[in-house]
């Protein structure tokens, strides 16, 4: 993973379930703080974290329609990251050097992403699954990987939802892993990994095929047993 | 016979009271007591209506109860016309509520106490405080993620109990002590269920939801 840049640019920064419509979340990446953000028309939208008012955090802003508002005096930003709106000069129309960096952000295969480099080329086609859930690592994304690639993946052993796993593959943007769970279910699992600073990371994810709430609570305690192993070995 | 509240607005364990009343649109008669700086907990006036010298308190007629957890257990039994917030139905969730209650004394203990640590410099061992903070929001995380496999938003099943008001202050009060919620998606959603409750009020620290209220622009 990681090594063509031109197409693993993208850093995949959330579950497309884990940010609905009108929801707002922040994202830390590579020393970068920023909103993420989803309009109602269901776009997203990646901005710095600095309300360019008086510099606080808009992930502790809301959405109403298509605007994101800053909490402390209320701006409003259009999806261009455009300033629309100030509600204490309400007659004012902002000059367009009022507004709020932004990234490119794209809602594809499940996952929303951003790159912080502005030639990306686009993401190819990969499938859209249900995601499972995010879960926080205290340990950096390279020594996740190598954990992942040296395929020593951790077991959970309770007779129900007890799990067996193994590495399928890994891809530029995501790696699939086998389950065996105890009732004889299987899953797979597919991770995407971000950093989210050089200790710590964020796992996104997703089950290829639907599955029953038995199942995914198999997945998900094995997703805590991963989270502890990997932080006890780093 | 009227409920009388001894109450102080910073307090996690008060807003847990205030909330539920709001939330059961139950009146009640309300003492604030200068916890910070005032000390008045520790009074004599006051150790005479509650001998340990904590808040919250609340009175009903002879009756005083001097724990968040055994009041909400109150209110919700005997005001609580709907039933639903403290279901007893059968063994197992009288059980999980006794739990969620329990877990609230964890929150309060770990995030709680590193926001006393930030906001009122209680002395402490800030990073195992965090830390341990930390590791009870996680199990907080993986519970409420299961919830959402089963289409359930609160800690028991799809409507909220006494578990969930609780749990909720100090949860969200995480970021007073340096403890963000970033790590947490699946808390942070049901952070925004809590506040979308009808009646929901706030506290300093814990604001209702902005795109609800009305919207001024044009
Ligand atoms: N278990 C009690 C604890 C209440 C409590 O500790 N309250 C704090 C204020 S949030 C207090 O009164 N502390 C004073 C002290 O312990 O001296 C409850 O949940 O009501
Ligand atoms: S700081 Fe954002 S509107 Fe003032």
């Amino acid at each position: 993973m990681n090594t063509a840049a031109d197409i693993t640019s993208w850093l995949p920064v959330a579950l497309s379930d884990g940010l609905p419509d009108g929801g707002v979340m922040r994202v830390q990446t590579a020393g970068h703080d920023l909103a993420l953000w989803r309009a109602h028309d269901h776009s997203v939208h990646c901005v710095d974290n600095r309300c360019p008012h008086r510099g606080m955090r808009l992930s502790f802003g809301f959405v109403r329609g298509n605007r994101l508002n800053c909490i402390y005096h209320g701006w409003q930003y259009g999806e261009t990251g455009a300033c629309a709106y100030i509600p204490a000069h309400p007659e004012l129309t902002p000059p367009e050097s009022l507004c709020v960096p932004t990234l490119p952000c794209v809602d594809h295969g499940g996952r929303v992403w951003i790159t912080l480099d502005p030639d990306a080329t686009a993401l190819p086609a990969m499938p859209a699954h249900p995601g499972l859930r995010s879960v926080a690592v205290n340990v950096s994304q390279d020594r996740i990987q190598a954990a992942l690639g040296s395929g020593a993946l951790p077991s959970t052993t309770h007779p129900q939802r007890g799990c067996s796993a193994r590495v399928l593959d890994t891809s530029a943007f995501d790696c699939r892993i086998a389950l065996d769970v105890a009732t004889g279910d299987t899953a797979t699992l597919v991770v995407s990994i971000q950093s989210v600073s050089a200790e710590r990371s964020q796992l996104h994810t997703q089950l290829t095929a639907a599955a029953s709430v038995e199942l995914k609570v198999a997945a998900s305690r094995w997703l805590d047993a991963l989270r502890d192993h990997l932080e006890a070995t780093a | 016979m009227s409920l009388h509240l001894y109450d102080y607005v910073l307090s996690g364990n008060c807003y847990k009271v205030r909330l539920f009343l709001a939330l059961l649109n139950q009146h009640c008669d309300v003492t604030a007591v200068d916890f910070f700086p005032g000390e008045a907990h520790l009074s004599p006036t006051f150790l005479e209506i509650n001998p340990a010298g904590t808040l919250p308190v609340l009175t009903d007629g002879d009756l005083t109860l001097c724990d968040s957890a055994a009041i909400l257990v109150y209110l919700a039994q005997k005001y609580d016309n709907s039933g639903t917030w403290h279901p007893s139905t059968d063994a197992a969730t009288s059980a999980w509520i006794q739990f969620w209650l329990a877990f609230a004394s964890k929150l309060s203990d770990t995030v709680g106490q590193a926001r006393l640590h930030d906001m009122l410099n209680l002395p402490c061992d800030i990073d195992a405080t965090r830390t341990a903070g930390h590791r009870a929001l996680r199990e907080l995380e993986s519970h409420l993620s299961e919830q959402g496999f089963r289409g359930h938003r609160f800690l028991i099943g799809d409507t909220p109990t006494i578990a969930d008001i609780a749990c909720f202050p100090y949860a969200a009060l995480a970021p007073d002590g340096g403890i963000e919620h970033d790590d947490y998606p699946a808390v942070r959603r049901w952070l925004v269920d809590i506040r979308r409750l009808p009646r929901f009020i706030e506290m300093p620290g814990i604001h209702r939801l902005h795109d609800q209220a009305d919207d001024p622009t044009p």
